[in-house]
């Protein structure tokens, strides 16, 4: 062992040492006065169960000193959000942001001028199975014969949704017809406000298929109302377990909607790491994950740089996605 | 079933639900009153309060808030001609113009009457059929659905009689408002000129506060400076009269039926129903030309309708576990986060908690009567503060209730424009509401349009091979048709009076 | 008499109606063209004819003006002028000011609160507004306006801020409590 290495490690110690002595009185010190998590939709949605899910158990556990605020700053599928968050509150280190791929497909589409480069990606928090659902009557029975008829006809089947084409619901269907060599641009989508209308539609034998998440459909299924052809995933649901996936399937696409949060950006490391320790405390906590079975969402977290740089190679790929359907140039 | 209902009183009854029911109410119709902040900015808003509620506690007190709000929002309509939500946008009609009467004491009264009346009888019909009316929800398919908003705009331009012109223009410039935004059916962009708040289209809160507090206050202030201002009678007669109960009596049964028809149905169906009930109303009940100049019935049947269909809009939230507005969204989602799924499950699953839930709607209605009964004193009290305090106070709150919504100077100013327009219109006799009646269904519309023809491939037959959209069609039509022949009609009966007059 | 008025408020109207729905159809060439089911009309077909209905009704406005508008106007203006005459001539004809300063001071108020609420701050804005528009709606005792306002401008902001968590803006307050 040289004297040079040895410098070094006793180096690395001591900084490590003092980086330590100094982050933890640090995260210590730091506690939000006023936390408060902008959902950017109105009420009642997937961003919106976010932010006021995460406040709940904070306040249950008691994690944060005062009760964190909801703001609902719908807009452009979380245009108006990151755009207000970037030029209004630089620096705030209270301030949660709740986001999913539905911002994904915001940037990715040019909607917003914005990437994920401009904020703090904080941590995904959980994930959401999609699928495909038919009525309990329908003549189809597996992902095979859906799949067939699609190969006979790409536009026999009319699948709806709950969001505009060129997001969520809609690239769900794509991905499934790309995969099986199916021409993605032929398929009937349907666009409704929101997976409640399309389970409408569906029940209502308007639509032959629906295309939206699993908790939108959980209430029905349990009903034996509808019946689900395939999840997007490789694992099964945690919480519905015989429900069939596409990779049993033999259709090896999958597609997972995670839901997380990022922080403004000028926001302080201690302000950064305070909140990335508390919600990886609250996914570890039983409060949460009682929630979280609840909406039916899978424990799946990513935080910190495993979580930017899959939001980065999720912008990519949406992208390339998003251009071979012709959504963007 | 009758067992079920007993079991759910017992547990509506207990004393603790009693006092939450009881609370949920006077929040509900306190924060309701205040103008711009409706049903769904206030459910949405005291969330926080129910998260450490048990389910059933939980469940009382959402939909008691509900419909709190949904009174409250009416209060303002009746007192400063600024409606608090969708729904309430024709009360505003006879309703302030009773208080300018001097008659504020019996429309407040009017109407927590016919909402209770109304609001009693959608429980009862949601009691006895829930489950299978449930189902008749999911027949609206985008085809059937375009059909009724076509209806819906055909009465209200009917109606316009002489001024049918200026209705059009009203209607299609609310129409246009509403296609501002990210269109549904396509994912475009439209008329946002690369602005991301336009991007969610305009709310209506934001158009309604411009159109009727904005211009109220100019409106006011100008008729204080002239000394036009009538001066509001205090009459002696607070309470509703037993004369005044049995003449709005056969409207309330009607707009209940409209109200209830339509709640059931997701989208605005609350607000269409008292579009179309108080323009049925007008067209079949007895001297109709009081409508309109501060007849009771103009408020009762509106009323009426609205309860009607805020109970009905239960219907499908929880037996379906879609929800049918704003505000029954907002809800799904808390009861999501209570782990109670609403679906076709909750009788099997949580048949205790729904009963008690629809037993509480029975006390929740009757509470409201009780507690409004006494408040509409308060509130009538409230027409003699001097308008140069009430009116700038109320305009401070209109513009707290548009900051709420998404805390945007883009909405603020939409709103400052639309109070221009909205200050101009009434100078100048053109009709406000077929624009926020345009404005509520032009999205939903268009898109129910255009989906239907995603589904048929294009084929525009759709529309009439499905038998309640061709009926809804030929309804539409019949509006139309019917004031000319009508008229022609009366011409001849006069004709006819008038020879046998001669002849007698 | 009939005077047949070419420029009428209703032909006016019906310009700017005309012009309105051109703009309109106009902007329907900027929605883009993005994936689109085959066969079915697009985002700028509703918006298209929306367009041409509304053109239509501000050209027939143009073109025909209103007659029972016009005839009632001057009807009603007639009567009004009868009403007015011996009020009129008795007293000198007021200023466009004193006339019309209120009603546009209102405007100005009312439309500057709603567009610089968000950089003065609820408080300020809100408080400024209640106190002018109090004046102008008639109120001359400035302690009182003054009381008013701030009484009502501290419990609208605590009341909403603190009791139902809608974030209202402190915009320049914000500066001055160092924060």
């Amino acid at each position: 062992m040289t004297l040079h290495s040895l410098s070094s490690l006793a180096r690395n110690a001591a900084l490590a040492a003092a980086a330590l002595a100094l982050a933890t009185p640090a995260s210590a010190a730091f506690a939000p006065e006023r936390p408060e998590c902008i959902a950017p939709a109105n009420p009642g949605g997937g961003w919106d169960t976010i932010c006021r899910t995460s406040a709940n158990v904070f306040q249950k556990t008691g994690a944060l000193k005062s009760t964190m605020y909801v703001t609902n700053m719908p807009g452009g599928s979380g245009a108006v959000a990151i755009a207000n968050v970037i030029t209004k509150r630089k620096g705030d280190n209270d301030l949660l942001v709740a986001a999913s791929n539905s911002l994904s497909f915001t940037m990715a589409a040019g909607r917003t001028p914005h990437t994920y480069a401009d904020v703090v990606p904080l941590a995904q928090i959980a994930a959401e199975y999609g699928g495909f659902f038919v009525k309990a009557d329908s003549k189809y029975k597996n992902l095979g014969d859906l799949v067939a008829a699609l190969k006979a006809n790409p536009s026999s089947v009319s699948f709806a949704g709950g969001s505009a084409p060129g997001s969520m619901d809609h690239i769900k269907v794509a991905l499934l017809a790309k995969t099986v060599g199916v021409d993605p641009t032929k398929l009937v989508y349907v666009p409704f406000q929101g997976g409640g209308e399309a389970m409408t539609a569906l029940l209502g034998g308007h639509t032959d298929a629906a295309t939206i998440d699993l908790a939108e459909a959980s209430a029905q299924l349990e009903a034996g109302k509808i019946r689900c052809l395939a999840l997007m995933a490789e694992k099964r649901s945690s919480k519905y377990k015989d429900l069939p996936t596409t990779f049993e399937q033999g259709v090896k696409v999958k597609f997972d909607t995670w839901r997380g949060v990022y922080m403004a950006p000028g926001t302080s490391p201690e302000a950064v790491q305070f909140w990335s320790d508390t919600l990886k405390k609250m996914v570890a906590s039983p409060e949460w994950n009682t929630e979280r079975e609840k909406l039916g969402w899978e424990p799946t977290t990513r935080f910190g740089d495993e979580f930017k740089a899959f939001v980065k190679e999720e912008h990519a790929s949406y992208k390339a996605l998003l251009k071979e359907l012709g959504f963007a140039k | 079933m009758f067992d079920h209902l007993i079991n759910g009183f017992s547990v509506a009854l207990q004393p603790l639900n009693l006092l939450i029911a009881l609370l949920g109410s006077v929040i509900g119709t306190v924060i309701g009153v205040l103008p711009g902040l409706g049903p769904t900015a206030t459910i949405a808003m005291l969330l926080p309060l129910v998260f450490t509620m048990s389910p059933v506690a939980a469940m009382i007190m959402l939909t008691s808030i509900y419909y709190g709000a949904m009174y409250g929002g009416s209060t303002t309509s009746i007192l400063v001609n600024i409606p608090g939500e969708s729904a309430s946008v024709i009360t505003t009609i006879d309703g302030h113009k009773m208080a300018m009467q001097g008659r504020a004491g019996p429309a407040l009264a009017i109407a927590a009457v016919s909402s209770f009346v109304a609001g009693t009888l959608a429980v009862v019909v949601l009691t006895m059929v829930g489950r299978p009316v449930a189902s008749l929800a999911l027949r609206f398919g985008p085809a059937e659905f375009f059909s009724l908003m076509f209806f819906g705009l055909a009465t209200v331009a009917s109606l316009a009689g002489a001024q049918v012109g200026k209705a059009i223009v009203t209607t299609v410039m609310g129409l246009m408002i509403a296609t501002v935004g990210i269109d549904l059916v396509s994912g475009a962009p439209r008329f946002t000129f690369g602005n991301p708040f336009l991007q969610d289209g305009i709310d209506f809160i934001v158009v309604a506060m411009g159109v009727f507090a904005i211009s109220e206050i100019v409106v006011t202030a100008k008729e204080v400076w002239e000394g036009t201002r009538p001066q509001v009678v205090q009459a002696g007669n607070v309470w509703l009269s037993w004369k005044d109960f049995r003449y709005s009596l056969p409207s309330i049964f009607r707009g209940s039926f409209f109200g209830f028809l339509m709640g059931m149905l997701p989208g605005a169906g609350a607000t269409l129903s008292t579009f179309v009930a108080y323009n049925v109303e007008k067209r079949l009940a007895r001297n109709p030309e009081l409508y309109g100049t501060g007849d009771i019935r103009g408020v009762a049947c509106p009323e009426a309708a609205n309860n009607a269909a805020s109970g009905a809009s239960l219907i499908p939230l929880l037996s379906l576990g879609i929800p049918g507005g704003g505000a029954t969204a907002v809800m799904l989602g808390a009861l999501m986060m209570l782990d109670i799924t609403p679906g076709p499950m909750m009788f099997d699953k949580h048949g205790a908690l729904l009963w008690a839930l629809i037993a509480s709607m029975y006390v929740g209605n009757v509470l409201l009567l009780v507690l409004n009964w006494p408040m509409v004193n308060v509130f009538a009290r409230i027409m003699s503060v001097p308008a140069r305090y009430l009116m700038p106070i109320v305009l401070v709150i209109c513009t707290v209730g548009v900051w709420s919504l998404s805390s945007s100077s883009v909405d603020l100013v939409l709103t400052g424009a639309a109070g221009v327009l909205g200050y101009y219109m009434r100078r100048q006799k053109w009709p406000i509401e077929p624009l926020v009646l345009g404005l509520i269904l032009g999205g939903r519309m268009e898109s129910s349009y255009r989906q239907a023809l995603i589904i048929s491939k294009g084929s525009p037959t759709i529309f009439f091979e499905k038998p309640i959209s061709l009926v809804l069609l030929l309804g539409a039509l019949v509006f139309l048709a019917l004031p000319p022949i009508l008229a022609r009609m009366k011409k001849g009966r006069a004709l006819v009076e008038a020879l046998e007059g001669g002849e007698a | 008499m009939v005077t047949a008025k070419i420029v009428t408020r209703a032909r006016a109207e019906g310009l700017v109606i005309l012009l309105v729905a051109l703009g309109y159809v106009w902007e329907t060439r900027n929605i883009p063209t993005l994936f689109q089911s085959p066969g079915v009309p697009g985002p700028a077909a509703f918006p298209t004819v929306l367009g041409l209905v509304l053109g239509l009704a501000g050209l027939w406005r143009l073109v025909r003006g209103a007659p029972g508008d016009e005839a009632a106007a001057r009807a009603a203006q007639k009567a009004a002028g009868e009403a007015k005459e011996p009020a009129a001539a008795g007293a000198p004809a007021p200023s466009w000011l004193a006339a019309h300063g209120r009603f546009y001071a209102l405007w100005a108020v009312v439309l500057g609160f709603m567009f610089f609420m968000p950089e003065l701050g609820f408080p300020l804005g809100a408080g400024a507004a209640m106190l002018l528009m109090f004046r102008l709606l008639g109120e001359k005792r400035w302690h009182v306006s003054a009381a008013l306002s701030i009484a009502t401008t501290a419990i609208l902001y605590l009341g909403f801020s603190k009791g139902l968590g809608v974030r209202l803006p402190l915009g320049l307050l914000q500066g001055l409590l160092g924060k």
